[in-house]
């Protein structure tokens, strides 16, 4: 899975909110507020990558357990398909 | 300039140059939590509280957890606003696409490239210039079938249209003219002129993929320095567009023509005007203006832009935060020139009967009690105080010297 092109991290002081910024009309509910850790987990979905792959890496940064870690990555990466920030290897292959 | 609107202004500053990470001293950073209360109320009258919020993120100022989150909703909700605005944008310009209407997209939308981050300029409206008179009543009337209506609002140079999207109104204004007729004559047949004869040039904002005509380069510069013209000459303008107009010539200065840009600012007698301008955005927002050597007047008195970014502050979003500062008059404090005043708002009022000149001592008498009116039921305030203010702000329009043509001294 990777990040949807047609959305941009928009960061305002502390505040970070992915926005489909190429997006016609305006939908709060596809605007998804995150905070830094998200922003780090975006940033690596600009390439292609697996839920484990990030699990580690934000458990290298946070010095946290990578099956806490993969727990609420699951939950975010949950929200961004909804939004539909996220493609899956079919929708670019 | 009392500390906290130099330290505001420094923050402004940082905002705009993020990279410029040493601008505050560990003092002035100290001084600037100390102050923070008085910053905050400045950047919400000049509506800038999200490139306030950017500088304190940017120092890592400390907040106490309830001001973080102040400022963090306060950012969110201007940020959703930003993005209400551009789709606002995009379903305009698939109008004027669709109907093949030559425009000019002015301000708004054409900033946001000028900026580090299109969350910190803010847009409440779309503008947009349509000269020819046939294509703009074809998109009045386009508009009005697709719902936009006009409520009657009064306004010389434009018309206002809203249209409403889950529950809220969206303001478009469509302009005949870039900026309402001023008090000399040959300024506005002038300023008419140059933009009559231009060609719209290509725009375009990558991260929205958002393309649109605007105006070239020089004279959206020139655009650019006549709104704040106007709003000078009317109730003020605040630091947002000084904001603009340092981001504007940071990104687009060598698209302009400084030889042509200079000719309209002698034709038009801005000069002075211009040059005090850039010299603040030089002075307090860091704009490097020894790129613009044209641009700075040697004449200005050395306490001037104080003086001038004082007003500036004191002004507020459009001079709307007091209600006392309703008029200027470019012309001088005489007598004489009041009353000129009252009959150019009486012309701007009755726009149709004015072409009769009998009806004009009845049409000043209800433009002088309208003015009364406004001033105790709808501004609540005095109309003494509105003199007041206009004659204290007339000695900055006097050393500006507007619309006198041939003054200052250019570097060059």
């Amino acid at each position: 899975m990777k990040s949807n092109p047609a959305f941009s991290l928009q960061s305002i002081g502390d505040v970070y909110l992915l926005v489909p910024l190429h997006n016609e009309i305006f939908q709060k509910e596809n605007i998804i507020p995150t905070n830094e850790v998200g922003a780090l987990l975006w940033k690596n979905l600009q390439e292609e990558c697996t839920e484990e792959k990030l699990s580690r890496m934000v458990s290298a940064e946070y010095d946290i357990a990578e099956k806490d870690a993969l727990k609420d990555i699951r939950l975010f990466l949950k929200k961004l398909k909804k939004a539909g920030a996220l493609l899956d290897a079919s929708s670019y292959e | 300039m009392n500390p906290s609107e130099k330290l505001f202004c420094k923050c402004l500053r940082l905002c705009l140059h993020p990279e410029k990470t040493t601008l505050f001293s560990q003092e002035e950073r100290a001084e600037l939590s100390s102050h923070l209360p008085h910053c905050l109320a400045l950047a919400e009258k000049h509506g800038l509280i999200s490139c306030f919020y950017e500088s304190l993120c940017l120092l890592e100022i400390p907040l106490t957890p309830e001001d973080r989150k102040y400022y963090r909703q306060m950012v969110t909700g201007n940020a959703f606003a930003s993005y209400r605005m551009l789709a606002f944008t995009r379903k305009i310009l698939a109008v004027l696409e669709q109907e093949e209407v030559t425009y000019y997209l002015l301000k708004g939308a054409t900033l946001l490239d000028c900026y580090p981050k299109l969350e910190l300029r803010s847009y409440g409206d779309v503008d947009i210039l349509i000269p020819d008179s046939n294509e703009f009543k074809r998109l009045r009337d386009r508009l009005t079938a697709q719902g936009f209506r006009n409520e009657g609002s009064f306004a010389e140079h434009h018309l206002e249209m809203y249209d409403s999207e889950d529950g809220r109104d969206f303001l478009l204004e469509i302009h005949h003219k870039v900026i309402a007729g001023q008090a000399n004559a040959e300024f506005n047949q002038n300023v008419q002129e140059i933009f009559q004869k231009l060609t719209p040039v290509p725009g375009f904002y990558p991260p929205a993929r958002l393309s649109y005509q605007m105006l070239p380069a020089t004279e959206n510069a020139l655009y650019l320095l006549l709104h704040m013209l106007q709003h000078f000459l009317g109730s003020g303008f605040g630091i947002r567009l000084l904001c603009d107009w340092t981001v504007y010539l940071e990104k687009h200065g060598t698209e302009i023509s400084w030889e042509q840009f200079g000719n309209y600012l002698r034709q038009l007698g801005l000069t002075k005007f211009s040059s005090a301008v850039t010299r603040l955005c030089q002075q307090f927002l860091g704009l490097d203006a020894s790129r613009f050597p044209c641009l700075l007047d040697n004449s200005l008195d050395e306490g001037f832009p104080d003086i001038f970014m004082k007003e500036i502050l004191d002004a507020g979003t459009f001079g709307k935060t007091n209600q006392s500062r309703m008029l200027i008059m470019s012309g001088g404090g005489r007598f004489s020139q009041y009353f000129i005043e009252l009959h150019r708002q009486m012309k701007k009022r009755f726009q149709k009967l004015c072409k009769i000149p009998p009806l004009w001592p009845f049409l000043w008498i209800i433009s002088c009690l309208c003015f009364l009116w406004n001033n105790h039921f709808l501004r609540k305030t005095k109309t003494k105080d509105i003199l007041d203010t206009a004659r204290k702000r007339q000695r900055l329009v006097k050393e500006l010297t507007i619309f006198q043509k041939g003054e200052g001294n250019h570097e060059k």
